[in-house]
């Protein structure tokens, strides 16, 4: 178990700083950021590219777990 | 360890008395006894274990030796009776009819209950018929509707009904005298109470025995479409499964309508599987996780799923029984009318009801976390991180390898070439599918990281293992509950109780974890014990538990010199499959060349005895431990699971599985943990998202670099198909892998008996091990093989949907097959030669043909040939003659110029049919990775490696005259004659008329097979030879029976019926046929919007042929499956494969095809 612990401190460690690189680095991603601090991450390019996967699954989630009558 | 011994054996006789059920069924009449059997064995097991308790473990007592007889014998009994109940719907006996000659008596033994239709069987010989009529009542379950055409649901949940009691008195029942003992009849009405008979006409002396029909929903399903709709009120049981096109739920019904405007029947049983069209009104409330829990009200067409279409195919109908699904629905909504399924809000309740509060939490959780992965990975990745992290899998259907949309992405600047293939077919072929079917190594990744998030935050284990094991739980119900994740979660619960309160390992877990999971999971449906879910994943732990440390340990004997000739001949022999499959399959070939690795083996052994050595420190023991254990966990698996389990349930072998794991295995558990706690952290508000975005960041990188593993390893890697196994040969092949991890007692016992006998000799042993290998092999030479089959010659004319396939077996042993099928490339999943045709010959041990003919160049006819070249060894390709000159490399106007002028025949087709044929020839100029005939025949040339190997292959044209394939014997003449093309040209549809016509001859039977002649080409060959040479008993309808005889998409019915008179009849007078055989299927996916038309054509044709052949002697592939033809050279036999269904106790017995109602 001890060794799986160290294993897993690793990689988030290793995941954190690469998740920063990609972050700065790639565009979509940085357009993502961008968007979640603003608040409209519905208009960001990852978000616009899942619209088809998965589509009843929304920010609203109200809208998502309404049923109509 | 007492309990633990009794425990373990307890569950593996629960499983041994599953397997006696399937291997010895008793009729289920027997059950109850067996169930009051088993129950008093256990009971008294259980009273003994007390007793044993009680009185101490130090005072061993005599009667103590009773308690393993009794616990095998309850847990046998208990197996047994848990498959045979799961898997039988028994009707009940609740009477009998007797008549003697001084009484007439109805004697009812136990009274019927809700509403119950009746079903006799005839128990005696009657001297006249016996025609009588039931006489009851019926309190009638009517609907209770608000003016939307809605049923009524009251505050608690309940379906409201009103009551009306009505007398009934069934139509005239008639059982004839000659009717055989045991014949069953259906009382058409349904009773509540039976007060009487009335007599209209007795024999002498009769019998019969009554039963009431289960109301199970099984008994009211119906195999073909077109029935009147019935309406099913129940409730959502299980998370919507939503794809892009559809959604599919699984609903439990209460009760049914049946018919339309019949009662309700209480449903006793089984589930129904919905699957719902987008453009249904309404449809988005089905297609959320919210649906799960909600009653419904749907009506439509209750059908069953198809059993094999195909000798040795899928079994969907077995397959879906086996998880309690009995019906299929596809509600249909016509225009201006209300939808046909509707939520049902019970009365005073806001909302439709919700399910259970745990599944509900769990999947509101997952949908959660799906929402922040939509946000922070782009697709395709976050469809993958989806599926291996909530096992939602589904949504990668359709996806494709980001960037293969894009000419010139990277594929094609290392010479791979762009591939079509989605991302889950590529996970097949690499074999690292196994990552999307959520397991024990999911469950153990989770397993650990908890555990470590745990340990990190430094709470004792006594405190944390509750929580880790209800996170446990929650996952299992999030990714669908499927028995490998059930699997896994159980026997990482014990692992976890084991390890945090009796201080136990990971072994001795193991040892009581998988017998003890597979128990629970069989006793809560013993269906699933064939099942490949289950089956691969106990297998995959079994292997790992078992085989690894043996395999580890002979691993670790490899150093120095024979460490480095073991990697360089497992390279080597790694490349030659990749270069050239065959090779690996080819005895002559395979043989030498390990008989070659051996003696070199034996070399640098001696060299090394000799002083000439690499470094003791290069060997497999000098790996780090995790590595060296890794690799051997990998071998274990492939030897003890992919090998053998691969091969019988999918035919295939991934060969590139054994490789692309080595990364894909350390790779998922980076992008699992990462998904996992990304998702978790990230439902912390304000900052959770953020963490999740930083996480899934570096998540994506691990996500790519996996889709691409499998991408690569896909194309780089053949995926062969394989010989199915018989169950017998999988037996043996355990025996000897037993053999191999217990190696150690073994040659111990060996070396005892042989020193015992005084066996002195040094070899005595080794002797000794040889012949019990041998005797372990007996039951493969004296069991029977698969397929046992009468002498003459066979003709299979395979299901494939809208197209042809034909496969003739002649008396001497060549096998021909004529026609490939098609293959619909957009969904990529439709080649028939993939799915169909190279799966039977899988199954039927065909590793080689000695001719393909391929009739004309139609896809519907030639698109799979491709396919079958590159995975079948092939003798000869006969081709039409107009094909005889297509070359490499040919423009799409020169490929068009072999059927005449190209402006002519680009006027006469539409562009989109010559295009996709011209693809399936030549090859598709933007899919460099897809099949195509020519290039195909280009690598079946006379070089080295094709003639070792068998896949030399020679390639002729032929016509009219021609005769193919022929010989004698024991007198009886078998050959193949060419009747067509006329070599007169076609002014109308060339292409079909130019193609080949051929008549199969072995002795006096002849089967004539016109291909996909048009009326003209029909007409011409009618009449182009006498009518001796022409003469065949069985006729395979000419253009799929589809012809249309105009040039507008909806000819006039007196069109079509004058063309099949004036240009067809001729054909089957002249013939003097018997028997037709159609071979249909939808063909809107070949022929786009001309497929109605088509239908409609078909559906005339086949009136014809029926009016003037007898409907029985017209069969056709799309209602009778495959069509089995055997001559002996004087008559022709015919079987189908719906009719093998049926005798196998399939759909289509008396009693369900009765239709039932007031």
């Amino acid at each position: 178990m001890e060794r799986g612990v160290k294993l897993l401190t690793r990689i988030m460690a290793v995941a954190l700083l690469m998740g920063a690189a990609v972050i700065l680095l790639h565009p979509d991603y940085r357009d993502t950021f961008r968007a979640m601090w603003w608040g409209d991450i519905e208009d960001s390019a990852i978000w616009m590219s899942n619209r088809g996967y998965y589509s009843e699954v929304v920010h609203d989630m109200e809208a998502m777990y309404e049923v109509a009558e | 360890m007492k309990w633990q011994s009794k425990i373990i054996g307890g569950s593996y006789l629960y499983i041994s008395g599953i397997v006696v059920a399937m291997l010895l069924p008793l009729d289920p009449a027997w059950l109850p006894l067996l169930r009051i059997s088993a129950g008093l064995a256990l009971g008294a097991t259980a009273c003994l274990l007390a007793w044993a308790m009680w009185q101490g473990a130090e005072r061993p007592q005599p009667w103590m030796q009773w308690i393993w007889p009794l616990l095998a014998l309850g847990a046998v009994l208990l197996g047994y009776t848990r498959y045979t109940s799961a898997n039988t719907v028994p009707d009940m006996v609740v009477g009998e009819i007797r008549i003697t000659a001084d009484a007439r008596e109805w004697r009812q033994t136990v009274p019927l209950t809700d509403t119950s239709r009746l079903r006799l069987v005839k128990e005696v010989e009657m001297d006249r018929d016996l025609q009588f009529r039931v006489v009851g009542e019926l309190d009638a379950r009517l609907a209770v509707q608000d003016d939307d055409g809605r049923h009524l649901m009251d505050a608690d949940g309940r379906w409201k009904f009103r009551k009306a009691r009505m007398p009934i008195t069934s139509e005239v029942v008639t059982l004839s005298a000659d009717d055989p003992v045991g014949t069953e009849y259906a009382v058409v009405q349904p009773f509540s109470r039976v007060t009487g008979i009335e007599w209209l006409e007795t024999p002498t002396t009769a019998a019969l025995r009554v039963y009431r029909m289960s109301n199970h929903i099984g008994s009211f399903v119906r195999p073909m479409r077109g029935q009147s709709p019935v309406t099913v009120l129940g409730r959502i049981t299980s998370d919507p499964r939503v794809y892009d096109y559809q959604t599919v739920l699984m609903v439990t019904p209460a009760f049914i309508q049946f018919p339309a405007n019949g009662p309700f029947y209480k449903v006793e049983g089984g589930d129904i599987q919905v699957t719902l069209n987008p453009r249904m009104e309404g449809y988005s409330q089905f297609a959320q996780t919210s649906a799960y829990g909600a009653d419904v009200q749907i009506r439509g067409e209750l059908t069953v799923a198809r059993a094999e279409s195909n000798p040795g195919g899928f079994n969907a109908r077995q397959f879906m029984q086996n998880y309690n699904i009995y019906g299929l629905m596809r509600p249909f909504q016509p225009r201006g009318e209300p939808p046909p399924m509707t939520m049902i809000i019970p009365e005073g309740s806001e909302s439709v009801r919700a399910g259970h509060p745990l599944v509900s939490f769990s999947l509101g959780l997952r949908d959660r976390i799906l929402l922040l992965f939509k946000s922070t990975m782009p697709y395709p990745q976050s469809a993958f991180l989806g599926g291996v992290t909530l096992g939602l899998r589904y949504g990668l259907q359709g996806a494709q390898f980001p960037g293969e949309h894009d000419r010139g992405a990277w594929a094609s600047r290392v010479g791979l070439g762009p591939s079509e293939a989605q991302i889950v077919a590529d996970f097949r072929y690499s074999g690292v599918n196994h990552v999307l079917a959520v397991s024990g190594l999911h469950v153990t990744i989770l397993t650990v990281m908890f555990v470590a998030i745990f340990s990190l935050l430094k709470f004792p284990k006594q405190v944390f293992v509750p929580f880790v094991i209800f996170a446990l739980v929650v996952f299992a119900i999030i990714t669908g509950a499927r028995p490998s994740t059930l699997r896994a979660v159980i026997m990482n619960s014990l692992f976890l109780m084991t390890w945090g309160y009796l201080d136990k390992g990971l072994l001795s877990s193991v040892l009581i974890g998988v017998p003890v999971a597979a128990f629970l999971i069989l006793l809560h449906n013993p269906l699933v014990v064939v099942d490949p879910s289950f089956t691969l994943s106990f297998g995959a732990i079994l292997s790992l538990a078992l085989i690894t440390m043996p395999t580890h340990e002979i691993l670790s004997t490899l150093r120095s010199n024979r460490f480095l000739v073991v990697l360089i001949f497992v390279g080597a022999t790694t490349a030659i499959g990749i270069v050239h499959w065959a090779l690996i399959t080819t005895p002559l070939f395979i043989f030498p060349w390990l008989a070659f690795a051996v003696v070199v083996f034996q070399v640098a052994k001696r060299l090394e005895q000799q002083g000439w050595k690499l470094s003791d420190r290069f060997a497999f023991s000098g790996l780090p431990e995790g590595v060296s254990t890794f690799v051997a966990a990998q071998v274990a698996i492939q030897v003890g699971m992919m090998i053998p389990l691969s091969a019988y349930y999918f035919v295939r072998w991934p060969f590139a599985g054994a490789y692309a794991n080595l990364i894909a295995i350390p790779l998922i558990g980076v992008v699992v943990q990462l998904g996992a706690i990304g998702g978790l952290l990230g439902l912390i508000p304000i900052v959770g998202p953020y963490i999740t975005l930083l996480l899934n960041a570096a998540n994506w990188i691990f996500a790519s670099f996996f889709l691409w593993l499998a991408h690569v390893a896909s194309l780089i890697f053949p995926y062969p198909f394989a010989r199915r196994p018989r169950v017998i040969e999988i037996v043996v092949y355990y025996l000897f892998i037993a053999a191999f991890i217990w190696h150690k007692p073994l040659w111990k016992w060996i070396k005892g008996v042989c020193a015992k006998r005084q066996w002195n000799a040094p070899s005595a042993p080794a002797m000794f091990a040889v012949a019990l290998a041998a005797i372990a092999t007996v039951p493969l030479w004296v069991t029977p093989p698969r397929d046992t089959r009468p002498d003459g010659m066979h003709m299979t004319f395979f299901e494939v949907g809208y197209g042809s396939a034909i496969l003739v077996e002649s008396p001497g042993g060549q096998r021909i097959l004529i026609d490939t099928g098609f293959v619909e490339h957009e969904r990529g999943r439709r080649n028939q030669a993939e799915r169909t045709i190279l799966p039977y010959f899988s199954h039927a041990a065909i590793r080689r043909l000695d001719g393909l003919i391929v009739t004309s160049p139609l896809p519907e006819r030639a698109a799979g040939a491709a396919t079958l070249l590159e995975h079948m060894r092939i003798n000869t390709l006969v081709l039409p003659p107009m094909m005889a000159g297509v070359e490499p490399g040919m423009t799409f106007d020169e490929f068009i110029g072999l059927f005449g002028p190209a402006s002519h025949v680009a006027a006469a087709y539409p562009i989109e049919r010559l295009e996709g044929m011209y693809h399936e020839w030549l090859g598709h100029p933007r899919w460099s990775q897809r099949a195509a005939l020519v290039p195909a025949m280009q690598t079946r040339g006379p070089h080295l490696a094709n003639r070792l190997s068998g896949r030399h292959m020679v390639t002729r044209a032929v016509g009219p005259s021609d005769v193919l394939f022929e010989e004698m014997v024991e007198d009886v003449p078998f050959r193949i004659e060419v009747l067509s093309p006329d070599p007169r040209p076609f002014t109308q549809h060339v292409i079909e008329n130019h193609g080949l016509a051929l008549r199969v001859v072995h002795g006096d039977v002849a089967v004539l097979i016109p291909g996909h002649l048009h009326y003209e080409g029909q007409y011409r060959l009618a009449h182009a030879w006498h009518e001796d040479q022409l003469r065949a008993q069985v006729l395979v309808v000419p253009h799929l029976g589809s012809a249309n005889p105009t040039r507008q998409d909806r000819p006039a019915r007196s069109h079509i019926e004058r063309a099949l008179n004036q240009y067809s009849a001729p054909l089957m007078d002249r013939a003097q046929t018997e028997w037709a055989i159609f071979q249909f299927g939808e063909p809107r996916g070949v022929l786009g919007e001309a497929g109605p038309t088509a239908r409609n054509i078909a559906d005339l044709t086949r009136q014809f042929y029926r009016a003037r052949l007898g409907t029985d002697r017209v069969l056709s592939t799309d209602q009778d499956l495959a069509i089995m033809l055997h001559s002996d050279g004087r008559s022709v036999h015919m079987d189908t494969q719906s009719q093998r269904n049926r005798a196998r106790g399939g759909e289509d017995d008396a009693v369900s095809d009765l239709s039932i109602g007031l």
